[in-house]
């Protein structure tokens, strides 16, 4: 009977081995307080590693996925959310790609560089509920604070 | 007894996908556009040297998983770990308002996407697929974003208005040349972002030929 525990818990490793995370995280984006109604929220990590990413939906809330899985590894992460306006249909039947629509979220929330949003995730459920402001952060330049080459 | 855990632990062994024989690998990811996920595509990626073309649809949720073979199944597929170039092709959401009434297949939509990303020739995403699972992020620059010069009428028109706030606000130090843009995705985008999560990955690929318009192969 001790054998066959033992093969069970080796088939739960196998079997496990081969996607899912150990974090995962959920919650609300506020722009001055507002729910932010669209957008993408994308966790960069500050370790190695693939970024993980989840879409806002209408009432403002988020989960994040890796990939296709749930999820995501527990770590160090800033956050970056960019959201434009929908984008701008060009007449119908010419063929060509609607423009991207205007920016909602502020230029220094999109790159990791720029983001004062820095977050732990912890092993487990997280909920953390990102609160954006249109006021810059300290030290924001807006013509070299975007990028570091 | 044992006979069955035995057979438990088969089953495990070729359900679970925990090989370290074979440097066979899988893909799967996120496709950002302009910084945003994407809602509907198509990833390819093409081997360097020989080997399968793998492909992905993307989902509603701007992710993908990579199989062999052009089917609509949504199972990933295991290929060969190695050196593949990326293409991408971000289309609008099918009209299937259009399609029910006629009976045939959704009509494709759009493409969305900047064109170089569309062909194996001049798309600028190199990524190294490492044994095992890999997670690839592609982040893409959008049609409208693509230099005015395109000869085409489709994606001349597209390019037609100039990059407005939209595109100024991503940071992009302004491409004024289809190669410098293919430039600009290695170094920063595919360089910083197009890694598996085992960390050699998206080396910088030499830009190839980055002003042939992409137009023929997609059909």
């Amino acid at each position: 009977m001790r054998g066959w525990l033992a093969w069970i818990g080796f088939a739960a490793l196998a079997v496990g081995c081969g996607g899912s995370y150990d974090a995962s995280v959920s919650g609300s984006v506020t722009l001055d307080g507002a729910p932010l109604p669209r957008g993408t929220i994308k966790f960069n990590p500050l370790a190695e590693g693939p970024a993980s990413y989840g879409l806002v939906g209408n009432d403002g809330s988020y989960a994040i996925q890796t990939g296709r899985e749930p999820g995501l590894p527990s770590g160090d992460y800033a956050v970056t959310i960019v959201a434009n306006e929908p984008s701008v249909e060009q007449d119908p039947g010419s063929g060509l790609p609607p423009r991207p629509g205007k920016p909602i979220t502020p230029p220094w929330y999109r790159s990791a560089e720029s983001s004062p949003l820095k977050q732990r995730v912890e092993p487990g459920k997280n909920r953390i509920d990102l609160q954006l402001t249109t006021q810059p952060p300290p030290g924001w330049n807006p013509r070299g604070g975007r990028r570091s080459r | 007894m044992p006979l069955i855990a035995v057979a438990l632990a088969l089953v495990a062994l070729t359900a679970g996908g925990c090989r370290r024989a074979a440097p066979a690998a899988t893909v799967q990811g996120s496709v950002t556009m302009d910084g945003e996920l994407v809602r509907s595509g198509r990833v390819a990626f093409h081997p360097v040297a020989d080997g399968p073309t793998c492909y992905g649809n993307i989902d509603a949720q701007g992710a993908f998983a990579l199989r062999i073979g052009g089917g609509g199944g949504l199972e990933e597929s295991e290929f060969p770990a190695g050196e593949y170039i990326a293409t991408v092709v971000v289309t609008l959401p099918s009209r299937t308002d259009e399609a029910i009434g006629e009976g045939g297949p959704p009509q494709p939509g759009a493409r969305l996407s900047a064109s170089r990303y569309a062909a194996r020739e001049t798309s600028p995403l190199r990524i190294t697929v490492a044994p095992g699972p890999n997670v690839v992020d592609l982040d893409i620059d959008s049609a409208a974003t693509e230099a005015p010069t395109e000869p085409t009428g489709e994606t001349a028109a597209g390019a037609a208005e100039p990059p407005d706030e939209a595109a100024d606000d991503r940071g992009a130090d302004d491409p004024p040349t289809p190669a410098a843009a293919a430039e600009t995705a290695v170094g920063d985008d595919a360089a910083a972002e197009g890694k598996p999560a085992t960390d050699n990955s998206a080396a910088p690929a030499t830009p190839a030929a980055p002003a042939t318009p992409a137009e023929g192969s997609q059909p």
